[in-house]
């Protein structure tokens, strides 16, 4: 004890008596010349550490000359071992050293020292050791102990190598959890409270009252609704009021993606964006019978740059993006019902049967449009839509009900040929019959008999068009009238275009400029009234009217 | 249909270069900003050059991994999902989190991917609120510029 006193005394005292417990090591490790100078005192000497007490060998009782001589000759760890078995008892025995023997003490040794500068030293090995384990801990501390005092390992529990600032995180951690803990609770209660007189109007299967269950439920219903809030479409009525200047008697929602165009990736171009065959052909020639309407899943601002390019006349008279869908069950879906128009007389055509699913029964399903040059699909579609129109069906769910799961195209071709067939059949015999009877009111009786009063038909004699009943008896049917008519207006139209378009772009460019410059002045003077003094005001008035008046 | 994003193996190495140019670009101001202050005068500006040059790509790289990581991830999840919503985030973010905790354990790693996650969606959360706040400007009106093509062809 007394030796390990003294040890600490100087500064490498821990480190010796950590060496003291491996003398085995303190002797490979120790300089030779330090062995030799040893040598000169006593022989029998395997370690420094047994040099106070040999140095005071004189007077106290020698340890056995075999126990020297089997060191020098050996120099093993099982020798070793034996040794500091013995050094125990040897110590116990001793009086304290003499002041030459602390002289001789220091060893600077800075090899075993830790290096400071590169850190400070890991603890993980210690702690894989085991140091948590008491019984493993109060070994170790024995073993110093008797070892006189160990390396310092397992003199402090595991706990105090937990740096302050640590342990101050910890304590903010906890208190983190407690309060989001608390607050969900908490919320969930609120949540949970009762309704109130319109919220009880509104849900009328979630009562009232003290239960856990009631609790609970309430509280379910009020997050739902949240919830809902981000599902729904952004507004109620997506489209305004039907304008009875403008208004077609259908609605036709079209898609944009894969529909009227596909876009595709290369490495070498990046997007490019493929417009799909006859796409002018069928917006322009199907304004004159539907209110078109895009409906889109692509966000507002990816497609409201390209709708634009894409349809610069605006013959899609509403586009509706993303924000105008429904989310639910994880898909997005083109919820009709707030579409603002009776839905008997609405048609959506769309590539995708997952975002038509809440009325399936008014879509038209397309395969993909996967970039194919040659396709016509959409131009082939018209006759079929013209013939609507031609018809005013009251519910064009019934039509499409009846086309369900057959290519619309291909089996509206097969049924106009039937009917052709019959027509001129009939016609063929009311020939006869006329000329028989050479009767005024043949054709009436034709039109009667084939069911198609002038009140219910789109036919509208206008100048520079032959009577219907004449042109039928020429061996016209009802949709050749449309069609021919439906041709004469889209050619009027591209005539139109072709002459006044570039103007009609030029002052919607001109418009959206003011409107943007507008927009930048009420924006600068509602920024520069927010810090501005009230002096300011005036001047920002006068600037803003002559843009007005401009 | 989002044009201004490359499909996605290739989006990897967009947000990886992305990340990695934001990083060091950061880095260069904060560092830059950091090394002049935390230098004595007269050797501000070496200071400066020094930390910059010492530490911005390191952050950037940080960064990079990061970028890269969830990228990966992200296009991972909608592989397998074969949808396109906020959860592929927040699923794509927790995995980021975990994978760059994971040296530090278990519990380091599930540690990280919580957060990570709950940032997510945060994220993702902010950006539909605002995408709902901003829906209102998408309401539609009826306006004359509408129709100067409609009255065409009709009596």
């Amino acid at each position: 004890m007394m030796l390990s006193r003294a040890a600490a005394r100087s500064a490498a005292g821990v480190r010796a008596a950590a060496l003291a417990k491996s003398p085995a090591l303190a002797q490979r490790t120790l300089p030779a010349i330090w062995m030799r100078g040893m040598a000169k005192d006593s022989k029998s000497q395997p370690s420094r550490f047994r040099r106070p007490q040999t140095s005071a060998s004189s007077k106290t009782s020698q340890p056995p000359a075999s126990d020297s001589s089997n060191t020098r000759s050996s120099d093993g760890p099982t020798d070793s071992a034996t040794k500091s078995a013995t050094d125990p008892s040897l110590r116990n025995e001793q009086t304290p050293p003499p002041e030459g023997s602390e002289s001789q003490e220091p060893i600077p040794d800075l090899s075993k020292l830790p290096d400071l500068t590169q850190g400070i030293p890991s603890t993980l090995e210690y702690e894989t050791t085991g140091a948590t384990n008491r019984s493993s801990l109060a070994a170790v501390d024995e073993g110093s102990a008797a070892g006189g005092g160990g390396r310092g390992k397992g003199e402090l529990p595991a706990s105090a190598y937990v740096s302050s600032a640590e342990r101050r995180r910890q304590k903010l951690a906890n208190w983190m959890f407690a309060l989001t803990g608390l607050s969900l609770v908490g919320g969930t209660v609120y949540l949970g409270r009762d309704w109130d007189e319109e919220e009880l109007a509104k849900h009328p299967e979630v009562p009232n009252g003290w239960g856990f269950g009631l609790w609970w439920n309430r509280a379910m219903a009020r997050l739902g609704e949240t919830m809902t809030y981000y599902q729904e479409p952004a507004f109620e009525k997506l489209l305004p009021d039907p304008d009875p200047t403008f208004a077609r008697p259908y609605t036709l929602c079209i898609s944009l993606e894969d529909m009227l165009v596909h876009s595709e990736w290369t490495r070498e171009h990046g997007w490019r964006l493929a417009k799909r065959p006859g796409m002018d052909y069928f917006l322009r020639y199907l304004s004159q019978y539907y209110e078109l309407v895009l409906f889109t899943t692509v966000p507002f601002a990816t497609g409201e740059p390209l709708v634009r390019k894409l349809d610069p006349y605006r013959f899609i008279m509403w586009p509706l993006y993303r924000e105008a869908t429904k989310y639910k069950d994880g898909e997005i879906v083109k919820d009709l019902s707030y579409l603002n128009r009776d839905l008997s007389k609405v048609i959506i055509i769309d590539t995708h049967a997952q975002h038509v699913r809440a009325q399936p029964e008014n879509a038209i399903i397309l395969p993909k449009w996967t970039g194919d040059p040659k396709d016509d699909e959409l131009v082939a579609l018209i006759p079929f839509l013209e013939y609507i129109h031609t018809m005013q069906y009251g519910d064009v769910r019934k039509v499409l009900k009846s086309f369900e799961g057959k290519h619309i195209p291909t089996e509206f071709a097969r049924r106009e040929a039937i009917a052709r067939a019959e027509f001129n059949k009939q016609l063929e015999a009311q020939r006869g019959k006329a000329s028989r009877s050479s009767g005024g009111g043949g054709m009436s009786w034709l039109s009667n008999h084939l069911g198609l009063k002038p009140s219910n038909m789109s036919l509208m004699v206008t100048e520079g068009e032959e009577n219907p009943v004449e042109a039928m008896a020429k061996g016209k049917m009802l949709q050749d009238i449309a069609r021919e008519r439906g041709m004469r207006n889209y050619l009027m139209l591209e005539e139109e275009i072709r002459k006044n378009g570039a103007t009609w772009l030029k002052e919607e460019a001109e418009l959206q400029e003011k409107a943007q410059k507008e927009a930048m002045k009420s924006m600068q003077s509602s920024f520069t009234s927010w810090f501005a003094k009230p002096t300011e005001e005036p001047k920002n008035d006068a600037s803003t009217t002559p843009m007005k008046e401009a | 249909m989002d044009h201004t994003r490359d499909p996605c193996p290739w989006v990897i190495l967009n947000d990886f270069g992305g990340a990695f140019a934001m990083g060091a670009i950061g880095g260069t101001i904060w560092h830059g900003i950091k090394g002049f202050r935390n230098s004595p005068y007269g050797e501000r500006r070496i200071g400066a050059l020094t930390a910059i040059k010492m530490r911005a790509p390191v952050l950037g790289g940080n960064f990079g991994v990061w970028g890269g990581l969830f990228s990966t991830f992200d296009c991972a999840v909608k592989g397998i999902r074969k949808k396109e919503d906020p959860y592929n985030a927040i699923i794509a973010g927790f995995f980021t989190g975990g994978a760059l905790a994971i040296r530090g354990g278990y519990k380091a790693a599930r540690n990280g991917a919580i957060g990570c996650a709950v940032l997510l969606a945060v994220i993702e959360g902010v950006g539909i609120g605002f995408q709902k706040m901003f829906a209102g400007v998408t309401k539609l009106e009826v306006s004359p510029t509408n129709h100067n093509v409609y009255s065409i062809g009709r009596s």
